[in-house]
Parts: C-alpha cells; structure tokens; sequence
C-alpha cells in the first residue's frame, strides 16, 4: 500500500531525471495528458530508457499511465511498456467494458506479465461501474479523477471539495470491499499549501488509503498526512500489549481503556502498527 | 535523402537529427562537450549498431542530456526515419 503517488511527464528529461529524488511511495511516469499527441513516440521511449538505465537508483513502484483504450496510441504503450522496469500500468477514463477489454488485451501481449493495474475513476458512467472494476482480481487500486469527473458533471471545482464527496465515498467503499488501494484525486492549485493540506485532510477522513500528486511540494504532506499519527502507534502497541496480557491470563472478552476490545479493534491496531513499519516509523521488530 | 528528427532544445533534453546521408558524419554540439564528448558518441555508435543502423548519420544539439535521454532521442528519430520509408 502506497500513501503517495506522484505524476511525472512522460517527455520532459528534466522532470523525468530527477523522478527518484522525490519521497513519493510510488511514480506514476505519464504518456496520456502531459505528452502532445505527436510527441507519444518519444515519451515511450524516454520513459524506457529512462526506467532500464536507472534502475538501481528507483525506490518504490512505478507505475506507467498509458494513453486511453479508445486512442490510436494505446496499443503501443502496452507492447513499449510491458518491460520489468514497470510496475504496473494507470488507465484513465476507466469502465467496466474498458477494463474487460483491457484484460483481454493484456493476457493476448502476456499472459504472465504480472502488471498491477490501477484504474482511474473520473466520469459517471466509470463511478456507476467502480464497483464492478474493483472486483476484478487484476485491479490494485482505483483513483479519483476529480477534475475529469467535475468536468463530465459539470460541476463547479471547490478548495473545500463538497462536490466530489459522494464520488470519493463510493470510490473508498468500493475498494474496500474489495480489498484494493483507493487512492484520493491531485490537488490542483499547487502553491495553495493550506488548501492542499486541508484537502489531503478531508481525502484521508473519507477513508481514501493514498494521494496522487501532479507536483513534488506535495509529498511530503501526504506521506505525513497518510501515516499513522504518533498517537495512533501508541494506542496501537498499548491496545495490542493488552491483548497479549488478555491472552496470556486465558481471558476472553476484555476491556482497554474503558472500551470493549474486540476483533476490528485488534486488526485496526495490527494495521496501525503494520503501516507503521512499512513507512519507516517503528522498528520491524515492533512486530514481533 | 531520409531524414529523422526527436527531441528538443530545452535544458536536459537533446534535438537528434537522424540521415542516410553518406559518407557517415557524426556531430555533437553540446554544452557539456569538453567533458562529456567521448561518452556521447559512445551512446550513439552503440544505440545505432543496436537497430542495425551503424552507417547512419547524426547531428546531436545537446543541452545537457543523460545517456538514457540520448538514446531514447536517437532511437524515435530513427523509428521516425523509418515511417518514411
């Protein structure tokens, strides 16, 4: 599970070289609206060499996000970007229908090419389908496109996001059920720090697992804002400790703090703690 | 005479011009050239012996590119070069 995402431009070398400076769990290189549409070529192959000549340098996943199914420059992307550089590949204006055609395209180019595939949900129609979408096995995570979906309903954007709260609560519940990354919408207004940090905010509340961002200033915020707080380590490894003590003394049903400890409590704890370790905040053997 | 072009002339990229012009020449303008000359032509000879296509000639306006932007540049003019054939 990755708490950020970061957009790179697919044909710009100056943005593209300094990629793995950046703290950003995961990269998404991008071939789809940052490259002009006579220049995919060349994004592909930047974004190629780029990936093979760098790749002791990388630290997380990356990802690719090829142009849409219904263009001229998709089948391309998937023959160019199917290298193990790659860690997964980011379809834009995703659907039901777009996402079954995907699979089939992708099993005729490999059948073993182990690719995750994170959908991005940004009209009606593909929030209609979200559910449907995250179902698939293949599917890792599904993030909001707010800005597409805003513009599809015609909705004015806001820097408070009330517009897109039922697109962001049926994005969550839909990869929750399913057990897949839902990951919250780039902010826009990149210099606007405060609203950034309010928007992160209010994009964790609704239960959104990450952030995309299209610009590096943000992902410090996001990793920050996505893990877990010092407080909630804390309550973590005191709740767990607990309930080793409970364990241990052969008691059932307990309490903790005033509180009734059951099973959820116990795996939020443990997930508490497992994301904490995986983002470097408490020791692996923590664990243990 | 066939022609190819990739890239541009902002900083860190490269501007590759790719012909079948004969006798072969190879041109490097680069703002980093007095250090990095032998390094580039290098990524050159060995991106074109790569697609089979050692006889090509290039001109390399670079400013400040990475071999792996050097390459990628060199092989869409190349691909690009071939759409006219």
């Amino acid at each position: 599970m990755n708490r950020s995402y970061l957009f790179i431009p697919g044909n710009q070398p100056n943005m593209l070289q300094n990629a793995f400076l950046f703290d950003s769990d995961a990269l998404i290189f991008d071939l789809e609206d940052s490259v002009h549409p006579e220049e995919k070529d060349n994004a592909r192959n930047l974004v190629k060499q780029f990936l093979i000549a760098n790749e002791n340098f990388r630290k997380g996943e990356c990802y690719v996000r090829l142009n849409g199914m219904d263009t001229p420059f998709f089948d391309q992307d998937i023959i160019e970007m199917l290298i193990p550089q790659v860690d997964g590949f980011v379809i834009p204006k995703a659907t039901k229908d777009t996402i079954k055609q995907l699979e089939v395209v992708m099993y005729k180019q490999d059948p073993n090419h182990g690719k995750k595939i994170i959908v991005i949900i940004e009209s009606a129609l593909g929030l209609i389908d979200v559910e449907q979408i995250a179902s698939r096995s293949f599917v890792h995570g599904c993030l909001l496109g707010a800005e597409d979906y805003s513009k599809d309903l015609e909705l004015v954007r806001s820097k408070q996001g009330n517009e897109i709260a039922y697109a962001r609560s049926r994005v969550v519940n839909a990869c929750v059920a399913f057990h897949k990354e839902a990951i919250d919408t780039p902010f826009v207004d990149v210099f606007d720090d405060a609203s950034f940090e309010q928007d992160a905010i209010i994009g964790k509340s609704f239960g959104m697992t990450g952030k995309s961002s299209i610009h590096p200033r943000h992902i410090e915020g996001i990793n920050r804002i996505f893990s877990p707080s010092k407080k909630d380590i804390q309550d973590a490894l005191e709740l767990l400790q607990a309930v080793k003590t409970a364990e241990a003394n052969k008691v059932g049903a307990f309490s903790h703090k005033g509180k009734m400890v059951d099973r959820p409590i116990i795996e939020r704890s443990e997930k508490v703690i497992e994301k904490a370790i995986k983002y470097g905040l408490l020791p692996r053997e923590a664990n243990e | 005479m066939k022609k190819g072009i990739a890239g541009s002339k902002q900083s860190s990229d490269c501007y590759c011009i790719v012909t079948d012009k004969q006798p072969q020449q190879i041109l490097i303008d680069s703002v980093v050239g007095a250090f990095f000359h032998d390094q580039m032509l290098k990524v050159i000879h060995s991106t074109l012996h790569e697609c089979g296509k050692d006889h090509l000639s290039v001109e390399l306006i670079d400013r400040g590119a990475l071999d792996s932007t050097i390459k990628s540049r060199l092989l869409t003019a190349i691909e690009r070069m071939k759409e006219d054939e």
